[in-house]
């Protein structure tokens, strides 16, 4: 999910057209390094999850949405795991925990496969905000090195990355 | 380039009228020609004798992006509204040659 052109443009004060190819690779630019540097899942997306074994595991995609299904390859055929055959663990710890209550035998050189519903319906406005001041920095200053000295402004983009940074919470 | 922060105001373009008057001189009439947004600072003002009294002359620096500038074709015969002012352009600067910040040195006239 990318946040409209024109949101950008509008917050910073943009009012022509001359820079918007070089503005749509800054806002995918700073998207991708936001998702990457807070561990979040921006956009909705079915993401797989393998297992060598049953064995409860916690999600490490946030935000968390659902669990589509679970396959595993027994006597060489695809077989998909009933939903009333795992459920959700949320008492322990921030992210759930996906419990197996079978434990059915898997082919050998074989893996399980969670497939996972997660990511933003509608992105936040902190990661909104954080994707506009990127985007806004990197086009205000394009080139790695400048003649004169730049601050970072206080509870800006640093603070809203590691205030959303969900890797701690992966044990 | 210039920080989107800083552009806190948007500032009128008027255009010049080429009417002339019947002494060949350009009328002052002017014609809303294209916004654009800026940054706006009182450089200096000073006092100035004028016919029986004095009148004070602000001078006036805008800041905006270049490619806004260039877009809307702000020259150094148009006249500028922003903030509740008339300003007389007196220069436009291509910071750096760059195209990436306009300095506009401008005069209050009203």
């Amino acid at each position: 999910m990318s946040i409209p052109l024109s949101t950008i443009k509008a917050a910073l004060k943009i009012e022509y057209s001359d820079d918007d190819t070089d503005l749509i690779r800054l806002r995918d630019a700073a998207t991708s390094l936001v998702a990457r540097e807070t561990g979040l899942v921006l956009a909705p997306e079915d993401k797989p999850m393998y297992l060598a074994y049953w064995r409860p595991t916690a999600i490490p995609f946030v935000p968390f949405v659902s669990v589509k299904t679970v396959k595993y390859f027994t006597g060489g055929v695809e077989t998909t795991m009933p939903s009333t055959d795992y459920w959700l663990d949320r008492t322990d710890g921030p992210l759930p925990v996906l419990r197996f209550l079978e434990e059915p035998s898997i082919d050998e050189g074989t893996q399980i496969t969670a497939t996972i519903e997660s990511g933003y319906l509608q992105l936040p406005n902190e990661i909104v905000h954080a994707v506009i001041s990127l985007t806004g920095a990197w086009y205000s200053n394009p080139e790695a090195f400048q003649p004169i000295g730049l601050s970072t402004v206080p509870m800006s983009l640093q603070f809203i990355l590691e205030s959303l940074r969900v890797r701690e919470m992966i044990r | 380039m210039i920080s989107g922060g800083l552009l806190r105001w948007r500032a009128l373009r008027l255009q010049a009228s080429t009417a002339q008057d019947v002494l060949g001189l350009r009328t002052d009439a002017w014609t809303a020609a294209g916004y654009f947004r800026c940054d706006v600072r009182n450089q200096s003002s000073s006092e100035q004798a004028y016919a029986d009294g004095v009148t004070v002359r602000r001078q006036f620096e805008i800041r905006a992006r270049w490619p806004q500038v260039a877009a809307i074709g702000l020259t150094e015969l148009d006249r500028v509204s922003v903030d509740g002012r008339t300003l007389k352009v007196q220069s436009i600067i291509n910071l750096d040659g760059a195209d990436r910040v306009a300095v506009i040195q401008c005069e209050q006239v009203t």
